[in-house]
């Protein structure tokens, strides 16, 4: 009897403290706001210089160091972030950039235009989209010390968009740190003018980050990565944990304020949980990508083929089988995120996902496919591509194409996909892209090896356009062009998944993790 | 004495230097571009071109050995290509938590092993014996990640009772740090019992036929104080020396064990490691563990040859 | 001298078969070592009927219906592509004896050649040894590890780099034994007759070493099974989608909250294998070398 009493005793403790926990976590009204900010992160980067690498692992954290003399705002659109102002002349050749006074550097000096011309020049050289207009090694020039120029051989309507490309993106650092860094190792110190400075970094285990008191913000409101970035804590330091499971784990047992990319098939373990709930996180864009550099031999080379492989796709399944949770994956044909709807276009409807096998076999038989074995390349480290290039193998088994996968990691993946001659396709995908003209599977030269005269010369002619409302309409028959040839077939657009605590409040993420604005509670 | 001791060490050196060729040859076989992984997959030709070149890459592999090994002998194992830090200092910070691991599941299955070992001799060739031998060989046949995994399933699925991943330093309390190391030192620690039982179970049956613990069964006496105090401590050297052999695998395991409980130790950075194709982290690393494992055998086998002047001798001969 | 000869060919063979049958005899009073060999032939008997004993295609997926609970028709459950676990776990089986088999196979021939010659010729011993002791100071694992990374994740490589880590294991014992019959006077005395090297350590040394060698066969590969489990389960052994015991495994581990099936079954089976080969391979040892 005594037990049974002691027990129910207990049971009704259990019921009253769960009660009081979810009590506690819906409101953080009345609690002290949490200084120290924790962020769980899954990939360390290699490097903290945006100029040099093009890891998202690393762009995400450099975001709050560095900020760019644009930043894309949440409509994509760039808007000035450490300029003022941004004059260009009629045929959008001369670019003049006024920068704002007082915008000091984490270690207390001045920013000036020497500072902006050589980190601009220094991402000019490095960057492979910046090349694309920047074609002779045009130079960013020190007008005064706080007006820059750039004259570029070529006019672009779109310069700005691919300043503010956030990929591999333009920060500005000091020239004396440019000067000291070559074109293959990084910064040698992380100094910039964003939100926060650069504390410390233990390798394998935490990347460290602190306020900068003297930040300087613009005067626009908050926007995507644009405008006042100020953050209402004191650090932020983001936590290596290479291991999936272990980030939920972190995250169901709120040690962590946020948990990046939390696994697909791990998401029912936050069915009914309290003190933390998942979001949207990174964009990317799934896609197959066909191996057609000039003289790889690949079946691919043909387009035939191509269209082939692009109607025997069921990307319902394929999506499903990349991203289990419909809630984290669109299915478009567009190129461009659905949700930049100033490019939004139908123009690869009528090729988009059809699963016709007939029509499939019809382009087959006209392909140059001989019945050979077609070679797919993938990798274990990143289970989306590895699912989806299985799925699509099953696919176009059912049209009498023998598909050979090939599994390996993704650093010998990567060399590989330098070797054209070896494959034939794979699967992977990319970040978002402010404009079309830097998607890097429409351009030459980049992974997704498309060489299409017509869309190049779409690209020439947006980048001469005279105002949007034409570059716009242009982008509609570049898509065509690349849909009637089958380029590259999206396999979805994605979100990462992430982890927020309830004791965050007024949380915005943008393309991923941004925690400017938002709002820590204690426990 | 000291021509035996200097006989040992030379050899020992000559194995490390053999050694350090194998291990290097090893990981500069493998495909896949540091550069690569460090600019990220959109990086241009040109960039990659010019890391390979300032991370010494594109030199000849035997100048890139010779490079290696100077510096190794100096002391200077050379920087990761990741992160940039010397390989010395990476490894010697990660050594801490896997020789912790390592030692806490050493311990765990003397305790197990010695006394299952000593029970199961005594009662040789009956049902006692059969379980415990049967227990013993069960252990061995779970490779450490499978053990891993049920256990996770068990303690941290089913129960929810222990964290399933990460670690902890004394620092964050005494209860908090076993807590977090209860799961990876049994995971490794019961697959190491096993292989102890058994040693110990047939040393134990070896001394327990000579004639001295025959006698002193003669003499009347008491059998637990026949196997504790006389046959388990003639056992106890070939006991010592499979403990210190089997700590080389055991430390091997923990590659595995750390990669799945995410503990930030050597096995885990040589895990990483390849996928990033850090070759002088990998080879620093293993240069390291090895060269460990060689010292650990040295000390043991010349203690075993000061203790028993046969082996000295037998050694000579052949 | 050939009449004599014959005879005592006879009379060896007779005494070979006795010897079989005192051997067998014994074996099979060992409760414990029967039910070994019980448990190896049933796997093995599994792995070769595999397509008898399935209903569903091992590659054959099924996203809507994925990680299904056991039922429906699926004994096992389904696993991320919706594919039968029980048809992956008994492909798996059958991939990982192959690769456990071929390894110890190899490991067996080229370590005891590598043993005998070193044994024979003592300059060779120093080199030949000086070797695998240097390989034997690598831990296995992290020796597999690294060579896996090196040569990439293929069935081949993986029985190519196991069989080279387990071969100093048998050399080492091959030559251990093969020294002490050296010594023995009847090989001086074929030696005398002017008998070649090849006939006098293939043909002479070789049998009389066979016996350890065998039984340190049977344990290498148990643990050639268990390190390629390893391996593939930490993506650099047999590669998906092919698939083998530690790669299911693998897979299981991303879903171990939701689908505790994929790691429970598949590692049973793992269990029973590898304990089976270990009882029966301490039968065998029992009986060669009773002591």
């Amino acid at each position: 009897m005594k037990k049974r009493l002691i027990s129910l005793l207990m049971v009704l403790t259990l019921m009253v403290s769960l009660v009081g926990c979810a009590d506690e976590s819906t409101s953080n009204e009345g609690k002290s706001v949490k200084q120290d900010v924790t962020v769980a992160w899954d990939i360390e980067p290699p490097m903290l210089d945006p100029t040099l690498t093009t890891s998202v692992a690393a762009r995400d954290i450099n975001k709050y160091i560095y900020e760019g003399v644009v930043e894309m705002d949440a409509n994509f659109e760039p808007q000035p972030q450490l300029a003022e102002k941004i004059e260009h002349n009629e045929d959008n050749t001369e670019w003049t950039f006024y920068l704002r006074k007082g915008v000091k550097f984490h270690d207390g000096t001045e920013m000036k235009a020497e500072d902006v011309a050589a980190s601009l020049n220094r991402w000019s050289g490095l960057n492979g989209s910046a090349k694309l207009i920047i074609k002779n090694g045009e130079k960013f020039e020190v007008k005064d010390d706080y007006t820059v120029t750039i004259k570029l051989d070529t006019p672009c309507l779109l310069f700005l968009y691919y300043l503010a490309n956030p990929s591999q993106f333009a920060g500005i650092t000091k020239k004396s740190i440019v000067e000291a860094a070559d074109s293959s190792s990084g910064y040698k110190s992380i100094i910039g003018t964003g939100a926060m400075k650069f504390v410390e970094w233990k390798q394998n285990e935490y990347i460290k980050l602190e306020k900068f008191a003297d930040y300087s913000a613009p005067s626009a409101k908050l926007s995507g990565f644009a405008g006042d970035k100020t953050v209402n804590f004191n650090t932020l330091t983001f936590y290596m944990v290479n291991d999936a499971s272990t980030r939920v784990a972190g995250a169901l047992a709120d040690q962590y304020d946020f948990v990046n990319k939390i696994s697909y098939d791990s998401m029912n373990q936050f069915d009914g949980v309290t003190n933390c709930s998942l979001t949207q996180g990174q964009y990317m864009i799934g896609g197959l990508i066909f191996e057609k550099r000039e003289g790889c031999g690949s079946y691919s080379e043909d387009p035939n083929f191509r269209k082939a492989v692009s109607y025997a796709l069921d990307i319902n399944e394929i999506a499903k089988a990349q991203v289990p949770n419909s809630d984290y994956v669109t299915i478009d044909s567009d190129y461009m995120g659905p949700f930049q709807t100033a490019w939004d276009t139908n123009a690869g409807d009528d090729y988009y996902n059809k699963h016709d096998l007939a029509k499939a076999k019809e382009y087959l038989a006209q392909s140059k496919y001989d019945g050979g074995t077609v070679k797919m390349v993938t990798n274990t480290e990143y289970p989306d591509m590895y699912n989806g290039t299985l799925v699509i193998q099953k696919q176009l088994e059912a049209i009498g194409i023998k598909v050979e996968v090939e599994v390996m990691d993704w650093a010998t993946q990567l060399t590989r996909i330098n070797q054209p001659e070896t494959l034939d396709m794979f699967v992977s995908n990319f970040g978002v892209s402010p404009i079309p003209n830097t998607l890097l599977f429409l351009t030459p030269g980049r992974t997704g090896f498309t060489h299409n005269a017509t869309i190049s010369s779409i690209f020439d002619q947006m980048g001469a356009a005279k105002d949007m409302t034409t570059a716009q309409s242009l982008w509609k028959e570049a898509q065509k062009a690349a849909w009637e040839e089958a380029e590259f077939i999206p396999l979805g657009h994605q979100y990462t998944v992430v982890s927020k605590s309830s004791r965050v409040e007024n949380y915005t993420g943008f393309m991923g993790l941004t925690l400017w604005g938002c709002t820590v509670y204690e426990p | 004495m000291a021509k035996f001791l200097g006989k040992r060490l030379l050899s020992a050196l000559v194995t490390i230097f053999l050694l350090s060729i194998i291990i290097f040859t090893i990981s500069h076989m493998s495909k896949g571009d540091p550069a690569q992984i460090i600019l990220g997959a959109e990086a241009t030709e040109e960039q990659l071109t010019d890391l390979r070149h300032s991370l010494g890459l594109d030199r000849p592999v035997v100048e890139q050995y010779i490079n290696w090994i100077f510096g190794a002998v100096r002391g200077d194992l050379g920087d990761s290509y990741y992160t940039g830090e010397p390989v010395l200092a990476e490894v010697s910070s990660r050594l801490v938590p896997s020789l912790r691991l390592a030692i806490m599941a050493e311990i765990l299955a003397v305790i197990v092993a010695i006394p299952a070992g000593v029970f199961a001799a005594k009662n040789k060739g009956r049902g006692l014996d059969y379980i415990l031998s049967t227990t013993s060989l069960l252990g061995l046949s779970i490779p450490n990640f499978l053990m891993s995994l049920l256990l996770i399933l068990v303690f941290g699925v089913a129960f929810k009772a222990l964290p399933v991943s990460g670690y902890r330093t004394l620092k964050s309390g005494v209860g908090v740090f076993l807590k977090y190391s209860i799961l990876p030192v049994l995971a490794l620690g019961l697959g190491q019992a096993g292989i102890l039982m058994r040693m110990t179970r047939s040393s134990m049956l070896e001394v327990m036929n000579t004639d001295y613990i025959k006698t002193a069964k003669a003499k009347g006496a008491k059998s637990t104080v026949i196997l504790f105090k006389h046959a388990l401590r003639n056992a106890f050297i070939p006991i010592l020396t499979a403990i210190g052999q089997s700590f080389g695998t055991l430390f091997a395991g923990t590659a595995i064990v750390e990669t799945i409980f995410n503990i930030p130790g050597v096995g885990q950075l040589v895990v990483t490691s390849i996928t990033r194709r850090d070759y002088a982290m990998i080879q620093g690393v293993v240069l390291i563990i090895s060269i460990m494992w060689i010292i650990i055998n040295l000390a043991l086998d010349i203690l075993y040859g000061v203790v028993d002047p046969r082996i000295r001798l037998a050694k000579k001969a052949h | 001298m050939k009449n004599e000869d014959n005879s005592a060919m006879a009379l060896n063979k007779k005494s070979i078969k006795e010897h079989r049958a005192i051997m067998i005899k014994s074996f099979l009073k060992n409760k414990l070592a029967v039910a070994g060999l019980i448990i190896v032939v049933v796997m093995v008997l599994a792995a070769v009927l595999a397509p008898v004993i399935t209903k569903y295609d091992p590659y054959e997926m099924d996203i809507q219906n994925r990680l299904a609970a056991p039922g429906n028709g699926h004994l096992f459950g389904t696993d991320t592509f919706g594919r039968d676990v029980f048809s992956r776990v008994v492909y798996g089986l059958r991939i990982s004896l192959y690769v456990g088999f071929a390894i110890a196979i190899i490991a067996m021939v080229f370590g005891l050649i590598i043993g005998l010659l070193s044994a024979y010729f003592p300059k060779a011993d120093v080199v030949l040894m000086r070797i695998c002791e240097a390989m034997m100071s690598i831990p296995a694992t992290l020796m597999a590890i690294a060579m896996m990374a090196a040569l990439g994740a293929k069935t081949e490589n993986v029985i190519i780099s196991l069989s080279i880590i387990y071969m100093p294991t048998i050399a080492k014992i091959a030559r251990a034994s093969a020294l002490s019959v050296k010594e023995m006077s009847y090989i001086e005395a074929i030696k005398a007759q002017g008998a070649s090297w090849m006939r006098i350590i293939f043909r002479h040394i070789a049998p009389n070493v066979m016996s350890p060698v065998i039984v340190q066969t049977t344990f290498i590969f148990a643990s050639a099974i268990i390190v390629e489990s390893s391996l593939s389960f930490i993506g650099v052994g047999v590669p998906q989608p092919t698939p083998s015991l530690g790669n299911i495994l693998s897979e299981a581990r991303s879903v171990i909250y939701n689908s505790w099936w994929m790691t429970l079954y598949p590692g049973i089976v793992m269990i029973l294998t590898v304990l089976g080969i270990n009882i029966l391979g301490d039968g065998i040892r029992d009986i060669i070398d009773p002591t």
